[in-house]
């Protein structure tokens, strides 16, 4: 082992692993950044520009994919954090559901929905239900780097994602139920497929949400 | 043969407890780097601990290879069971029934001071070990997850060296102890000091890594902190038992500090079973030890 080696293995593997964690959850936070998108193209009827953003989407998540499994190999084969190994594997695998969710939520693309049944949906803000499903990912990207800071600062930020996670959740449930009254008769595939939709994106807060709570567990037993 | 069994029953105790923070191989050549050091520098202050100190050293020979042999048959049978035994236990046990065989005068005095400082030890390093891990609790609460677990790693790999350090001043340096009896002359004795330490080397390497598990995982779950306080306090109860050539039992010691340090906070992890299997067999073992080395002892005066 060289000199530098030894080094870093006594001191900077650990922020190391962070920051990569970090740097994970960005890039998965970028494929719901880019299903926004798909869904402001969705509302414009652009059917084109909504494919070209569910490839794009692909591509971030299979790059997601790779470096998620080069993060858990090294996790697994080196020897960092000592006994939260274990959660901060759960994190990564949560992190990469975030991209992975993100991915399944645009095959909305799929299927060339009728432009009143669309515009049915959009009477919603259905912008910033997915807006306000991203903003609980980056509260979990706060956290993760709050790691690197202090305990209280992480426990604070856990409490704010769990809060705008139920916000979240409320609106989803408000824009599904106006789906469900179905006011212009739409095909029930339609309606099925977009409340999917709305389910999926939901996922991303979800799995956030679930990052906060590994994010807690990390706090307890790192400083029991 | 004795140095190769305790180097296989007790590096667990220092390797064992590292598995978490660092690799088992990195941990294993910390405690052998820290076993040599403290073997070769304060191996001496055991020289006369037993032979002198606990039984007369007019102990006739036979006497001297009988409780050698049967503190080696003990230590054997109860590392093939992988059980962390102590050798102080099996030693004691085993010089105390041949001199009682052989009306070799004993130092009861000493013997009590033994005795006491057993029975005492893991309840002081778990006293010890509780008040350390509330000091560390309180220093790390303000620090960043990334720089408690980098300070507590860099803290363990230094008392790891020192607990290992301590076993080889006391354990090893007891081993050495009994070299002195086959000859004085100091180039051999230096050529038993280092065959002493190679083989306990080649027990820890070959065959510590299973008595580790036993330590590491069936017995108590400890955080980084409460591993960090269990050790140091073993670390510190050791170094003062051997600066007064107690032969100390560090598998007594690091248990208490690991117990200590398992209760200081709810909800804590503990195999009671295996740490009642623990208590009874120290005291079994160094009773059977005792009557082994006397039934042996005697057959073989009478033989020869």
């Amino acid at each position: 082992m060289s000199i530098r080696n030894f080094f870093s293995f006594l001191g900077n593997g650990e922020q190391q692993i962070l920051d990569r964690v970090s740097k994970l959850l960005d890039n998965s936070i970028d494929t719901s950044r880019h299903l926004l998108a798909l869904a402001g193209y969705l509302k414009n009827y652009d059917y084109d520009a909504v494919n070209r953003e569910y490839a794009t989407i692909a591509d971030l998540e299979e790059q997601v994919a790779q470096e998620h499994r080069s993060l858990v190999r090294e996790l697994c084969t080196g020897s960092f954090f000592g006994g939260i190994r274990e959660d901060l594997l759960t994190l990564l695998e949560l992190i990469s559901n975030i991209s992975d969710t993100s991915k399944r939520a645009a095959r909305v693309h799929e299927r060339q929905v009728p432009k009143d049944v669309v515009d049915y949906l959009f009477k919603d803000d259905v912008e910033l239900f997915i807006s306000t499903c991203i903003s609980v990912a980056e509260l979990l990207l706060q956290g993760i780097e709050a790691l690197g800071k202090n305990k209280e600062e992480v426990l604070s930020i856990a409490e704010k994602v769990e809060a705008m996670e139920t916000k979240a959740d409320t609106m989803k449930y408000a824009i599904i139920q106006h789906l469900f009254k179905n006011e212009i008769n739409a095909k029930s595939l339609d309606i099925v497929m977009l409340k999917d939709f709305l389910e999926t994106a939901d996922d991303v807060a979800d799995n956030s949400e679930n990052g906060s709570d590994v994010l807690l567990i990390l706090v307890a037993k790192g400083y029991s | 043969m004795f140095a190769f069994v305790f180097g296989w029953n007790n590096s667990g105790l220092t390797a064992g407890n590292l598995s978490n923070l660092i690799n088992y191989k990195l941990a294993l050549s910390l405690t052998l780097a820290g076993v040599f050091a403290g073997f070769a520098i304060a191996g001496r202050s055991m020289s006369s601990s037993i032979l002198g100190k606990l039984v007369s050293s007019a102990l006739p020979m036979t006497a001297i290879f009988t409780a050698l042999f049967v503190s080696v048959l003990m230590l054997l049978i109860l590392t093939l069971l992988r059980l962390p035994v102590s050798l102080s236990n099996c030693t004691v046990g085993a010089f105390l029934g041949a001199a009682l065989a052989s009306n070799t005068q004993i130092n009861f005095i000493f013997l009590l001071e033994i005795f006491g400082s057993w029975i005492a030890v893991p309840f002081v390093c778990a006293l010890t070990s509780f008040i350390i891990y509330v000091a560390v609790a309180r220093v790390e609460k303000s620090r960043s997850l990334v720089k408690v677990v980098r300070g507590n790693r860099i803290v363990l790999l230094l008392v790891v060296f020192f607990v290992s350090f301590t076993l080889g001043a006391n354990n090893l340096g007891l081993i050495d102890s009994f070299a002195s009896i086959a000859t004085t002359v100091p180039l051999i004795l230096v050529i038993f000091g280092i065959a002493i330490f190679g083989a306990a080397a080649v027990g820890m390497v070959l065959f510590g890594k299973m008595i580790a598990q036993v330590v590491g995982d069936k017995i108590v779950g400890l955080s980084q902190m409460k591993t960090l306080a269990a050790m140091l306090a073993s670390a510190i109860v050791t170094t003062v038992l051997t600066v007064f050539s107690v032969p100390v039992s560090l598998t007594q010691v690091v248990i208490g500090g690991m117990l200590g340090a398992g209760i200081s906070r709810r909800p804590s992890v503990t195999n009671t079973r295996e740490i009642g299997i623990l208590f009874v067999g120290w005291a079994l073992v160094t009773v059977a030890s005792t009557g082994l080395a006397f039934f042996l002892s005697l057959v073989i005066m009478r033989t020869i």
